[in-house]
């Protein structure tokens, strides 16, 4: 485990907005935090990073308790504000400096860093003439600089066009194995690209706190279509392992089961009641359904 | 040390890329080497510009060197006030603004290192610009009027020097307190005048008034002493100006949010 | 009239120099922004007309976000 966040909260004058929330990151994963607009992605985010001190709770470092732990974090602003006088090499030469990487680490860390995120060729043009998304891949470059334990990356992709979006997600990709990675967005597709655990905030609560995988597994109870040649005509309509029943028209209806054990009498059932068995399929659930009956929960 | 050094650095870095390195200085030659100028030629000023009749005599006595750099002074106490305070007035508010300073305070940076690594280096700035016009004063007198002793130029110097020291602390603390350059100005500029008059309205209780130190620059240069009344009038505005430095980074931890 | 005649050109020709120098100064770096607060070209009869405060008011007021 590398952060233990517990109780944690953040009120605005009157607006909360982010309720009591509990999570933890484990050392060596990629977290994607997801949520609407307003969810409280940045709040949480910022807390993180040390910019905002939480109303409520506590942020721990495993094995770091009550030190300064902004040496271990590479953060990147929802909306990256750079010193425009400076150029991309000056700029990174001074964070680095900032994180205390060694001087000659540094030099080598900042060849590394703008090849990786492909700004060599303007590494010494003024960073006031940067376009959005070379800002923002400047903005990632100081984030990981200094190799820190913990990239925490608020809507890394979200300003840019899908060339950038599907760059900006490889680099993110390339470097899940070298460090920890928490990066917030809207876009569930975003996070199933690289991440593997997910947490969702909206209203400023936890909705969900897990990997992919579980989210996957628990919301996905399993949804069956039935074609019959002869109308159904509530043939179903008793059965007690049934969760859900929504006709489509009078041969076709899609149910939902409590178990997938019970499909086997579903068809039994019919069999007894005379229909002729057209079409049967199993509906998987996509991922964007499960998210957005997380989300509605 | 090392934070402070690094941040040192950029501010001077950022200092010689705006041009404030080259106009400030620029700006206080001249309006330093104005004063010996014009008392020069005063005469010939008010003639060109009195209309007076024919025959009439001018006789305004040749003011010393010592009065020329005094009269001097009071311009940078005035003018050069003004300019500096404006100069200053960005120096944490526009990186505020912008939000730039996010990538200063996500790193192991205390608030001491930030606050107190801006106000060296803007202060050294300024005490350059300001030494830079008071020599080149020093010059122009020393050939128009009569020379006055290095050593007199110096303590004058650097007792102005303190005021520098003062009002640079000021206008940092209103930068870390106000977002807005405008309100930053106003505000540094009405405190620093609000001192001033009261010196003049209770000058028994503000014997340690900073507003003093032009009236020790003058007893300097004058009669070439300083007293105790020089060391009480130094002694406070340098315990005024760490009060203020303490102050600005109180307040910057308390007040200086960066969310949003 | 005559006494202006008789200015000692050495001693002004450096307060001439250094506001030159400023406005000059003024320029090129009012010609590499590309932005500026109000309209561009306006700041130009402001640096070159209106000696010494004109090009001080151009550094302090006149630039965006350097
Ligand atoms: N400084 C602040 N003062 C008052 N309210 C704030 C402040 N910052 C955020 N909020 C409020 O807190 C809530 C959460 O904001 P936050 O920026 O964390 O959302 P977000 O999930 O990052 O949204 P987005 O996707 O739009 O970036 C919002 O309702 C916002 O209005
Ligand atoms: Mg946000």
């Amino acid at each position: 485990m590398l952060v233990t966040v517990q109780y944690v909260s953040k009120q605005f004058k009157k607006h909360t907005a982010v309720h009591p929330i509990s999570f933890s990151i484990g050392k060596g994963r990629c977290i994607a935090l997801l949520g609407p607009n307003g969810a409280g992605k940045t709040t949480t985010l910022q807390m993180l990073a040390g910019l905002l001190k939480p109303t409520s709770g506590t942020i721990e470092f495993v094995g770091n308790k009550q030190i300064d732990n902004r040496s271990q974090i590479g953060f990147l602003p929802q909306h990256p504000t750079f010193f425009n006088w400076m150029t991309a090499q000056e700029f990174l030469q001074f964070a680095g400096e900032l994180s205390h990487v060694p001087k000659k680490q540094l030099a080598i860390r900042l060849k590394e860093t703008l090849a990786f995120v492909r700004l060599e060729d303007v590494r010494n043009k003024k960073i006031g003439g940067f376009s959005g998304g070379m800002k923002q891949r400047l903005g990632l470059a100081q984030a990981l600089l200094h190799e820190p334990e913990l990239l925490i990356l608020d809507e890394p992709v979200s300003a840019l066009d899908p060339t950038g979006r599907r760059d900006v997600l490889q680099l993110l990709d390339q470097l899940k194995s070298n460090m920890t990675i928490l990066f917030s967005t809207h876009i569930l597709h975003d996070a199933e690209q690289v991440c593997e655990d997910i947490l969702m905030l909206k209203d400023g609560r936890l909705k969900w706190s897990g990997t992919l995988e579980g989210l996957k597994k628990e919301y996905n109870s399993l949804a069956i279509k039935l074609q019959t040649k002869e109308p159904i005509n509530g043939a179903l309509d008793q059965l007690d392992f049934m969760e859900e029943i929504e006709y489509v028209d009078s041969f076709t209806v899609k149910v939902r089961l409590k178990s997938l054990a019970n499909s086997n009498q579903l068809v039994q059932t019919l069999i007894e009641n005379k229909r002729t068995l057209a079409h049967f399929e199993l509906l998987q659930d996509s991922l964007e359904d499960a998210f957005m009956k997380v989300m509605e929960r | 040390m090392r934070n402070f050094i690094i941040l040192f650095n950029k501010e001077m870095k950022e200092s010689l890329r705006n041009g404030k390195w080259i106009w400030l200085p620029i700006v206080m030659m001249v309006i330093g080497m104005m004063q010996p100028i014009t008392s020069y030629y005063m005469p010939q000023i008010l003639e060109m510009a009195g209309n007076l009749p024919e025959g009439a005599v001018i006789d305004i006595p040749t003011p010393s060197g010592e009065e020329v750099l005094i009269a001097t002074l009071s311009q940078f106490g005035t003018i050069g006030t003004l300019l500096f305070v404006l100069a200053l007035m960005n120096v944490i508010s526009q990186e505020r603004q912008t939000g730039a300073i996010v990538f200063v305070v996500v790193r192991p940076v205390r608030v001491f290192q930030y606050i107190v690594s801006k106000y060296v280096a803007q202060l050294f700035i300024l005490l350059v610009a300001f030494a830079a016009g008071y020599l080149f004063t020093w010059y122009y007198t020393n050939f128009l009027f009569n020379y006055v002793p290095w050593i007199l130029m110096l303590g004058s110097l650097g007792v102005y020097s303190l005021w520098i020291v003062l009002l640079t602390a000021v206008t940092l603390l209103f930068g870390t307190v106000l977002r807005n350059s405008g309100g930053i100005a106003g505000m540094s500029i009405l405190f620093l005048a609000m001192l001033s008059l009261l010196t003049t309205l209770f000058p028994k209780y503000m014997e340690w008034s900073p507003s003093n130190l032009s009236t020790e620059t003058s007893k300097i240069l004058i009669e070439g002493e300083w007293g105790s009344s020089t060391l009480l009038v130094s002694v406070s505005t340098l315990t005024l100006s760490i009060l203020f430095l303490g102050l600005a980074v109180y307040l910057f931890k308390k007040l200086v949010r960066f969310g949003n | 009239m005559q006494t202006f005649t008789e200015l000692n050109w050495a001693l002004i020709a450096p307060l001439i120099g250094l506001q030159l120098i400023l406005m000059i100064f003024a320029l090129v770096n009012w010609a590499k922004q590309d932005e500026t607060n109000g309209p561009k070209w306006m700041w130009i009869p402001i640096i070159v007309f209106v000696s010494m405060i004109g090009p001080v008011a151009y550094f302090i007021f006149g630039r965006k976000n350097v």
